[in-house]
């Protein structure tokens, strides 16, 4: 059976709750049985008043043009996620990372994620223009990251968290075509 | 990353509190989130030297070894 694993490592879920986000996106996001075997697992941890409510990262061996061992990681900061449901809607919102940049990785798309640009295609069907006011990284702050527009188009189509998209007042919600985009990065070989 | 801003933090401790949580913390944080215009997010990479090739951590947070142990 293929499942997330979850570390609560900040001891705040209940029993109930622990089942509830550990089911969450096999439930109810698209995921494959692809790339849920990079998540290593899903950490609900205290980091305080970092800044940040939740994160994804990534780590894997480079030997020239070969990638391997690709492991991903998604930590949720209990300081700020007080409930299950906002702990879902930041999940969602990092699986979205999972998802888009672990496909560009594998299939080869992207190495360097922050020095480096969504795919063009991406900028032109989401229609993000001028390019110049977006970029790979946050140099134009957290809004103009195409990574992050990436990471929210994925909650939006693809989880229960809809109409929640946080650049929707400066890029609006995404189209269906984006929905195609962002579907056959995960499309399989086979 | 999912930053936390003063927006973000307002929506949070109104949603927590909805759930009967204490977000006495929150709301300290909140101003002192509000006075210092919140915490910039920046992604981190950092490279090992491994047996064969080297070992990247890239993070749309910290890279932190410690965070796949």
């Amino acid at each position: 059976m293929i499942e997330v694993n979850l570390i609560d490592q900040a001891g705040v879920l209940s029993g109930p709750e622990k089942k509830r986000l550990k089911s969450f996106i096999i439930d109810h996001c698209l995921c494959t049985t692809e790339e849920i075997p990079w998540l290593k697992h899903v950490k609900v941890r205290d980091d305080g008043a970092s800044g940040y409510s939740g994160y994804w990262t990534a780590s894997w061996t480079e030997d020239g043009a070969d990638i391997r061992d690709l492991v991903a990681v998604i930590i949720l900061n209990s300081y700020y996620l007080k409930t299950v449901e906002q702990m879902e809607k930041t999940l969602a919102h990092e699986f979205g990372h999972h998802w888009t940049l672990g496909y560009f990785m594998v299939r080869r798309e992207m190495r360097h994620f922050f020095k480096e640009r969504a795919p063009w295609l991406y900028y032109r069907i989401r229609g993000i223009e001028p390019i110049n006011n977006f970029a790979g990284d946050y140099s134009k702050d957290w809004y103009h990251c195409d990574k992050e527009i990436l990471a929210e188009d994925y909650k939006h189509l693809f989880s229960p968290y809809k109409w929640m998209h946080r650049m929707r007042n400066l890029v609006g919600n995404p189209t269906t075509e984006v929905m195609d985009y962002i579907k056959t990065l995960g499309k399989p070989y086979w | 990353m999912q930053p936390v801003d003063p927006e973000e933090l307002k929506q949070l401790i109104k949603e927590a509190k909805e759930a009967g949580k204490d977000v006495s913390e929150l709301e300290k944080t909140l101003e002192k989130t509000i006075k210092e215009k919140g915490l910039a997010p920046s992604g981190e990479r950092k490279e090992k030297k491994a047996t064969e090739g080297k070992r990247v951590i890239e993070s749309t947070g910290p890279a932190r070894e410690e965070d796949f142990e």
